[in-house]
């Protein structure tokens, strides 16, 4: 029966259990960020608010007077029976913040700083890789000074002074991550398109009288696309990673957005006091997230290679 | 009868680095209306190039027609613009090529392929036109043709794939198909097969037949009329029948003489000694076959015979079969 290369794809991603674990973290954190994207409106004196979501609703806790270990109990003078939502489970940091609320915000963070800046940087390596690789001629000439120009400057140089430039905020980190981070597809798919424009079917449609634009974008894109999909899989641990850094060195997101960067950051005044809780949790979440994705990008991309298309 | 192509003094050549390669020189044919012409000629020859010509589908930069006529349906079609161009492809003239393998695009289904060729000059909405596509699937021979349209090209056989490619060429009634060594890649039994389909259709669109082969038997079966070509020139043409029978060109003897089934059994097959030039050595000033030909005499190295009558729309070019009797 017929197949497409999709299904094909999932049928082989379904054999490797690696793959269906990380498949099944990612799609848990996608649950928690999902949750604090939607609002639960709430009432009070001032009238009706929708700045509190879902995730607010579930797991904020009230913010200690101090740090506490893990499994503390909520409130200085709490003598409530043991109840889990009386718990800070992952205990409070040195503002007395409760670990694991701060850690689920930075999960919806982290799939905005992961996604947003590949749509951007996918949107600008299509299009200027697919003009350069079919095209050729001055327009490759210009397309490639444009990138090698690009990628010698340092990227997190580049992003510094693109961050300095904007104001600090979590779009603005996605549109300077996006901007420095498309050369790399680009050049793939520039060497795709260069391979794919001179494929017989390519030149079947042409004589069948198809347009430059019909031939880039129903002919070649899809066939090059497999690559974008590839390419979106494996840098988004590296986004994720990267908002951490950025942090780390003080250009990240601003501050009251989760962040399991500031969260990191602020470990080198809490290990000193012992506070180990808040760095772990946080380095925790962002390793889960970063080793299913990567499990799954190899599974993904071992499916969508185009040598092993037949089986 | 009327003409759908005629080709005047065609020259298309190639500007490389190395120098320039006349790979067509001065080529003239001509096909009617239901006609089918057969290019014959080793690799190398231009035939290929002569027909991405007429699509004005030659790679350029290097290549370019520097000079000629090519007459499409009555329109010139050397002077229209790129974009008037695009609009004949596939609708005045298309063309099915020798790879049926790759011809198709490996990401989509048949259905939506064929659909896409009717879909490229036409402004029909989907349904209408996946109904063309069904019909002309069917018409192309392809059973189950509804089930087929859903499956993928890696899915079907070579002569299944040819017939797809067939049916995309005709979907739109061209007056022309260029066909550049359509069976070349299949099968030996699936080739009659192919050969009859395109005969089928042709009876059905009325399109002319512009065949581009090397196999003589194939020539045989499908041609009205015969091109031989060699070295970017034509060095003989006319009607099929004529030419099986009382060739005159020691090129066409070659071809002749290298069928299999003309040699005995235990008996080594005949070849043309030496190989087609690239065409950017090919001669200038003698006939471009005398390095090769058993019967070259010494104005062959001097001067280029031209192509004349013989009679009976039979045409030779050459000093020692055809000295120039029959010229007016």
């Amino acid at each position: 029966m017929a197949e497409s290369h999709l299904k094909i794809a999932i049928r082989r991603i379904k054999k490797d259990s690696l793959a269906i674990a990380g498949f099944c973290v990612i799609c848990a954190f996608a649950f928690i960020a999902l949750l604090d994207v939607v609002p639960v409106p709430y009432r009070d004196a001032g009238g009706l608010h929708f700045n509190r979501t879902a995730l607010d609703y579930l797991a904020r806790k009230p913010v200690e007077l101090s740090y506490s270990p893990p499994l503390a109990r909520t409130g200085v003078l709490n003598r409530k029976e043991f109840a889990l939502h009386s718990l800070h489970l992952l205990g409070t940091n040195i503002l007395g913040e409760d670990v694991l609320y701060d850690a689920l915000k930075g999960v919806r963070t982290a799939f905005i700083i992961g996604i947003v800046p590949l749509v951007i940087a996918a949107f600008f390596a299509i299009v200027l890789g697919l003009l350069a690789g079919y095209y050729g001629g001055w327009v490759d000439d210009v397309i490639q000074y444009i990138y090698q120009v690009l990628s010698s400057i340092p990227g997190i140089l580049l992003l510094i002074a693109m961050l300095t430039v904007m104001e600090r905020g979590i779009w603005q980190l996605c549109i300077a991550l996006g901007v420095t981070s498309w050369v790399g597809l680009c050049r793939l798919i520039r060497g795709e398109t260069l391979k794919v424009r001179s494929m017989e079917y390519v030149e079947a449609a042409r004589a069948l009288g198809a347009s430059d634009a019909r031939l880039l974008f129903r002919q070649i894109l899809p066939n090059v696309m497999y690559l974008v999909v590839i390419e979106m899989t494996l840098d988004f641990s590296g986004l994720v990673m990267s908002e951490a850094v950025l942090t780390y060195i003080g250009v990240g997101v601003e501050p009251g957005t989760g962040s399991w960067g500031r969260m990191i950051l602020s470990a080198d005044r809490e290990l000193p006091n012992g506070i180990w809780w808040n760095l772990t949790g946080a380095s925790v979440l962002l390793f889960l997230l970063v080793l299913a994705f990567n499990l799954f990008a190899d599974a993904l991309r071992d499916a969508l290679d185009p040598r092993l298309r037949k089986g | 009868m009327e003409e759908v192509l005629r080709i005047e003094d065609l020259r298309t050549y190639f500007y490389t680095d190395e120098g320039i390669a006349r790979a067509v020189d001065g080529v003239s044919l001509s096909i009617r209306k239901k006609g089918t012409l057969g290019l014959v000629g080793e690799s190398g020859c231009g035939k290929s190039i002569t027909a991405l010509s007429v699509l004005r589908l030659v790679p350029s930069p290097p290549g370019r027609i520097v000079a000629g006529k090519i007459i499409l349906a009555e329109r010139e079609i050397l002077s229209v613009s790129e974009n008037g161009m695009r609009e004949m492809r596939g609708r005045l003239a298309s063309m099915v090529f020798q790879e049926p393998m790759t011809s198709l695009n490996p990401v989509f289904t048949v259905g939506t392929q064929v659909e896409e060729a009717v879909r490229i000059h036409t402004d029909t909405d989907r349904t209408e036109a996946r109904k063309i596509a069904l019909e002309y699937l069917t018409k192309v021979g392809i059973p189950a043709a509804r089930e087929r349209m859903a499956e993928y090209p890696h899915q079907l056989s070579g002569g299944m794939k040819q017939r797809v490619m067939i049916a995309m060429a005709l979907c739109l009634k061209p007056a022309l198909l260029i066909a550049d060594e359509p069976t070349t890649a299949l099968d030996v039994t699936i080739q009659a097969g192919i050969l009859r389909l395109m005969k089928d259709m042709q009876e059905e669109t009325e399109a002319a037949i512009l065949l581009i082969t090397h196999d003589l038997g194939v020539i045989a079966e499908m041609a009205d009329e015969v091109a031989v070509m060699y070295a970017g020139k034509i060095v003989e043409k006319g009607q099929c029948t004529t030419i099986f029978a009382e060739f005159l060109h020691p090129y066409t003897e070659g071809l002749f003489k290298s069928l299999p089934g003309r040699a005995h059994k235990g008996e080594k097959l005949y070849t043309i000694p030496g190989n087609v030039p690239s065409a950017l050595q090919f001669l200038p000033d003698c006939c471009r076959f005398n390095p090769r030909c058993p019967l070259a005499i010494e104005r062959c190295r001097i001067e280029e015979p031209p192509l004349v009558h013989v009679g009976g729309g039979h045409w030779c070019a050459c000093w020692v079969r055809a000295p120039e009797r029959g010229l007016e």
